[in-house]
C-alpha cells in the first residue's frame, strides 16, 4: 500500500486537542491514554488527549483486535431447526491514535495467522479493514523495550497508516499508506520546515541510542536442535505460571472457546496455564511449567519464524517489565544461546 | 546482613545440610530482585537482602524437588511457611528459615506514583536513601517514604518456625487495621464502583493468585470445567467472583504479604478484602493467620458459642 | 436506585437445606399460609454445603437476593454443618460490605421442619427488604439471557 511518499506536516501541540475532536466526528477514534501500569487504548472522548511524557501503553493495541472475549456466533433451535447467528464485528474504532511501531508491528505480524486463506478470520479481517492506525514514534523508549534487536525501530513503519514524530512544539506527521493520507489531508496542516525534519531525524537517533543492546531473538536453529537441552529444567524456575507476559505481549494470540447462553465466546488463554493443554481424558501432555515456558519460547522463537520467516516477538518490552519474578526475556534468551546440540 | 546470609547459605550446602537454598538475588531492571535457587556454595555469593526483595518465596516451597531446603525468611515468608505446614503443605522438617530482620519494603507502585510514571533508568539504595535516575533527571530520597502501606504494623513477634531467628528489627508501627479504617468512611456506591473499577482493569491473567503463596491448589475453582464456575466471557462479573471466592478462599489463611498485589501487571490491589477477613476473624473468632502452626482452620471450624446475631 | 418499574418483582434465590429448612417451607405450603411467590429454592444437603460461590453466582446470573437457611444449632443432620456455615456468612458478609453490595441482599436463617409460619414471615422479610433496595444489577452479568 506504500507509493509514492507523502510529504510531511506539522501539527502543533495547541491544535492536537481539534485534531482528535474532529477525527472523532469522522468516525469511532481510539486514543492511547493513561501512564505506567493503567494505561492502554480507550475510546475517544472530549478532553483525552496523548501525553508526551507517557512511554508506550502497558495494555496492548492486541486487545482492540482480538478482545479479551467476544462473542462468535450465537445458536438456538427453532422449531426442532438449529440456527447460527453468526457475530459481526461491532464498535469498530476507525481511528486508532499514538500506536507505537513495536503494536503496530505485533499487528502485521499477526495478521498472515488471523488472515491467511482459506481460514479467514472475519471479525479480526473486519476490525483491521476498518482501522486507520496513527502511529507515535517513540521519543522515550521504555527501560525494557529492545524493537531494533527484534528487528523494529522506535520510528518504524510497518502496520502503521501515518507516523508522528515527536519534535519541539508538536509532531511531525507522515502519511504512510492512501488510507493515511485520506486521514490527514482533510486536516490542512502545513508543510513541515526542514529543521523539524531534522529534528525527526535526532529524535530517531537518540531513540536509538537509548535502545542499543537488546536480545538476541534470531535463535530458530539454536532452539531447534536444543528442545531436550537440560537448561529447560531451569529456565523456568522462577515462573509462577500466571498469564501476566502472554495477555500482555501483542503477538500472543491463543484464544479458548466457551459456551454460553446460546453463545459461543471466544477468550484469550495462555500456554502458560496447565489448563491449556489438559485433554478431556484428563491427560495432560505439558506436565509442568518448564513444559509450558519452553513451549512459549518456542512458539517466539522457533516455530513461529519457521513458518513465517519471522519472530513472533517485536521488542516490545512488555514481558519483561511485569514479569512479577523478573524473568527477564532478554537474558532468556542470551542464556538460550547454549542450547545448541 | 547480606554477607551473614551469604555465609550461613554457603554453609549450609557446602555441609549437606540442604540441598538448596532460596534467596533472592538482583534482577535486572532497576530496584528489582528476582528469585535464586542456590543449589551450590558458590551460588550463595548471589544471594541479596534489601528492602526491593518483596517477592514472597513461600510460594516456590511446594514445587520443589529437593529434601531438604533454606528458606531466607522475612516476617512474610515466614508467616506464609507457618499456614503451609499448618495446611500440611509443607513438612515443617523439610524447611529451614534463615529469618532476616526486615523495616518493609519498597512499593514500586508508590515509587512510580511519587515519580509521576517517569521511567526509570537507574535506582540504587544508598542506607536509608533510595536513589533514581531517568532520562535528564535524578530524584534523592528516604525510601520510607516510599513503604509499602501494607507495612505498617507488620505482625513481627517469632511464630515460632524459624531456623535461625531474625536480629532485632524495627518494623514500620502502626496499627495493621488502620487501612481498614481509612475506607469505613466510603460509602457503599463508592465502593461498589471502586470495585468494578478494578474488575474492569483486571485481565484474568492469574498473577495475583499464582504470585500467592498459599493459592496453592491443586485445581483452582477458576479451571474447573464442569460446572464452569467462572463463565467464558469478559464481563466485569467473572473478575468479581473471581476476586470474592479468591478472598474467602484465602479468609483466615492470607498472611498479608502483598505478593498478590505486587504481581498485578495492571495495578489493582484488592488487599482490602483480605485484610476486612482477616479483621473479622480476629475480632469475631480470634484467629490469627500466620502465627500457630497447630491453629485451627478458621473457615471449617467452629465454636458453639460463635455470635450469630445476623442470622434470622 | 429505584425499581425500574411499579411492577418491578424481585428474584430470590433460597437455598434451602433438605432436612430442616426445606421441610419448614413445605410444611408452609401445606399449612396455606401466604408468602410471596418471588423465592426460587434449591434444595441443599446442608446448609454447611452451601459453598459462598453459589450466592455469588446467584447474584451475578439474575437473582436480586439471596437466603440460606439451614436447622437450628444442634439440629444439623450431619452435626455441626450449620455451625461451620455459619462462620462462613458471616465473613461473606464481611467480604460483601467491603465491595458496597448491600447487607440486607444476602440474608442467613435458621427455620425448623416445624416452622412453617416462620419460613413465611422469613421470606416476607427478605422480599420486603430486597424491594427496598431495588434490582440486583451490580454482580449481575451484563447481556445475559434472562431466567424466568
Ligand atoms: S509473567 Fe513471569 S511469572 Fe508470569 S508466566 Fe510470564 S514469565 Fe512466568
Ligand atoms: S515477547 Fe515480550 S518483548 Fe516480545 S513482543 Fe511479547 S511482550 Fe513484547
Ligand atoms: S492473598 Fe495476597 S497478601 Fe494474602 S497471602 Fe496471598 S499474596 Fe499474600
Ligand atoms: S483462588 Fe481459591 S481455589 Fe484458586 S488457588 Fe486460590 S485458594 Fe485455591
Ligand atoms: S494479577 Fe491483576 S490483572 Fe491479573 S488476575 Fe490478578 S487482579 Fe487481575
Ligand atoms: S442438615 Fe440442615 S443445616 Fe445441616
Amino acid at each position: 500500500m506504500k507509493e509514492r511518499p507523502a510529504m510531511a506536516v506539522f501539527l502543533s501541540c495547541d491544535q492536537l486537542p481539534a485534531v482528535l475532536a474532529a477525527s472523532a466526528e469522522r468516525g469511532p477514534t481510539w486514543v492511547a491514554a493513561g501512564r505506567g501500569e493503567d494505561s492502554g487504548f480507550i475510546p475517544y472522548r472530549p478532553g483525552l488527549c496523548l501525553d508526551r511524557e507517557a512511554g508506550p501503553t502497558r495494555r496492548t493495541l492486541k486487545e482492540v483486535f482480538l478482545p479479551r472475549a467476544e462473542v462468535l456466533f450465537g445458536y438456538e433451535t427453532v422449531d426442532g431447526v438449529p440456527r447460527l447467528h453468526p457475530a459481526a464485528p461491532s464498535d469498530l474504532p476507525r481511528v486508532i491514535f499514538g500506536v507505537r511501531p513495536c503494536d503496530a508491528r505485533a499487528l502485521a505480524l499477526l495478521d498472515p495467522v488471523f488472515e491467511e486463506p482459506p481460514h479467514v478470520d472475519g471479525l479480526w479481517a473486519g476490525r483491521r479493514q476498518a482501522a486507520t492506525l496513527v502511529g507515535l514514534g517513540c521519543d522515550r523508549p521504555g527501560p525494557a523495550c529492545f524493537c531494533p534487536a527484534a528487528g523494529g525501530d522506535p520510528l518504524g513503519e510497518e502496520g502503521l497508516d501515518v507516523l508522528m514524530v515527536p519534535v519541539d512544539g508538536g509532531y511531525l506527521v507522515r502519511p504512510l499508506t492512501e488510507r493515511g493520507r485520506a486521514w490527514t489531508e482533510p486536516l490542512g496542516l502545513p508543510p513541515a520546515r526542514p529543521e523539524q525534519l531534522a529534528a525527526a531525524e535526532a529524535v530517531a537517533d537518540r531513540a536509538r541510542e537509548r535502545l542499543a543492546g537488546g536480545a538476541p531473538v534470531d535463535l530458530q536453529a539454536t532452539l531447534a536442535s536444543g528442545f531436550e537441552h537440560s537448561l529447560w529444567d531451569r529456565l523456568h524456575e522462577r515462573c509462577l505460571g500466571c498469564a501476566a507476559c502472554t495477555y500482555l505481549c501483542p503477538t500472543c494470540h491463543c484464544f479458548d472457546v466457551g459456551d454460553e447462553d446460546g453463545r459461543r465466546w471466544r477468550r484469550w488463554d495462555s500456554c502458560m496455564f496447565p489448563t491449556f493443554t489438559l485433554h478431556a481424558s484428563g491427560h495432560n501432555p505439558r506436565t509442568s511449567g518448564k513444559e509450558r515456558m519452553r513451549q512459549r519460547l518456542m512458539h517466539k522463537f522457533c516455530y513461529y519464524p519457521e513458518r513465517r520467516g519471522r519472530p513472533a516477538c517485536v521488542g516490545c518490552g512488555r514481558c519483561v517489565e511485569i514479569c512479577p519474578a523478573n524473568v527477564d526475556l532478554r537474558s532468556v534468551l542470551e542464556q538460550l544461546k547454549g542450547v545448541r546440540a | 546482613m547480606t554477607a551473614n546470609l551469604r555465609e550461613t547459605a554457603a554453609r549450609l550446602l557446602a555441609e549437606g545440610t540442604v540441598q538448596l537454598v532460596l534467596g533472592w538475588e538482583r534482577g535486572t531492571s532497576p530496584l528489582r530482585t528476582t528469585p535464586l535457587f542456590a543449589r551450590a556454595p558458590g551460588d550463595a555469593e548471589r544471594l541479596v537482602y534489601d528492602p526491593t526483595c518483596d517477592h514472597n518465596l513461600s510460594g516456590y516451597l511446594g514445587r520443589l524437588k529437593e529434601g531438604r531446603v533454606a528458606l531466607v525468611a522475612r516476617p512474610c515468608e515466614a508467616r506464609a511457611l507457618v499456614e503451609q505446614v499448618r495446611e500440611n503443605r509443607i513438612a515443617r522438617d523439610r524447611v529451614l528459615a534463615i529469618g532476616l530482620p526486615c523495616s518493609g519494603m519498597i512499593s514500586r507502585r508508590a515509587l512510580a506514583s511519587r515519580l509521576a510514571d517517569r521511567v526509570i533508568r537507574e535506582g540504587r539504595l544508598a542506607g536509608d536513601r533510595l536513589v533514581v535516575a531517568g532520562d535528564g533527571w535524578q530524584e534523592e530520597f528516604p525510601w520510607a517514604e516510599v513503604r509499602d502501606p501494607a507495612c505498617q504494623g507488620c505482625r513481627l513477634p517469632d511464630p515460632g518456625i524459624y531456623w535461625l531467628a531474625p536480629e532485632a528489627s524495627a518494623p514500620p508501627e502502626g496499627d495493621r487495621f488502620a487501612r481498614l479504617e481509612a475506607r469505613s468512611l466510603l460509602s457503599p456506591e463508592r465502593r461498589r464502583e471502586e470495585f468494578r473499577q478494578a474488575a474492569e482493569r483486571c485481565i484474568s491473567c492469574y498473577a495475583c493468585r499464582q504470585a500467592c503463596p498459599l493459592c496453592d491448589c491443586a485445581e483452582c475453582f477458576t479451571d474447573r470445567a464442569a460446572p464452569a464456575l467462572l463463565g467464558p466471557t469478559a464481563d466485569p462479573s467473572e473478575a468479581m467472583l473471581f476476586h470474592l471466592v479468591r478472598a474467602m478462599h484465602l479468609a483466615g489463611r492470607c498472611v498479608d504479604c502483598g505478593a498478590c498485589a505486587r504481581a498485578c501487571p495492571v495495578g489493582v490491589d484488592l488487599r482490602h478484602l483480605h485484610l476486612a477477613l482477616e479483621r473479622e476473624g480476629a475480632e469475631r473468632f480470634d484467629h490469627r493467620p500466620g502465627v500457630d502452626p497447630a491453629a485451627r482452620p478458621l473457615v471449617g471450624s467452629f465454636r458453639p458459642e460463635d455470635r450469630e446475631e445476623f442470622i434470622l | 436506585m429505584n425499581a425500574a418499574s411499579a411492577t418491578w418483582e424481585p428474584k430470590i434465590v433460597a437455598f434451602l437445606c433438605h432436612w430442616c429448612s426445606y421441610a419448614g417451607a413445605d410444611l408452609a405450603g401445606i399449612s396455606r399460609l401466604q408468602y410471596p411467590p418471588n423465592v426460587r429454592v434449591v434444595r441443599v444437603p446442608c446448609s454447611g454445603a452451601v459453598n459462598p460461590i453459589y450466592i455469588l453466582k446467584a447474584l451475578q446470573r439474575g437473582a436480586d437476593g439471596v437466603l440460606v437457611s439451614g436447622c437450628h444449632p444442634g439440629d444439623c443432620h450431619y452435626l455441626a454443618g450449620n455451625l461451620v456455615a455459619r462462620r462462613k456468612f458471616a465473613l461473606l458478609k464481611r467480604l460483601l460490605e467491603q465491595v458496597g453490595i448491600e447487607e440486607q441482599r444476602v440474608q442467613f436463617s435458621w427455620v425448623s421442619a416445624a416452622e412453617g409460619q416462620k419460613f413465611a414471615d422469613v421470606i416476607r422479610k427478605v422480599v420486603g427488604d430486597v424491594k427496598a433496595l431495588g434490582p440486583a444489577g451490580f454482580l449481575s452479568k451484563a447481556g445475559r439471557a434472562s431466567c424466568p
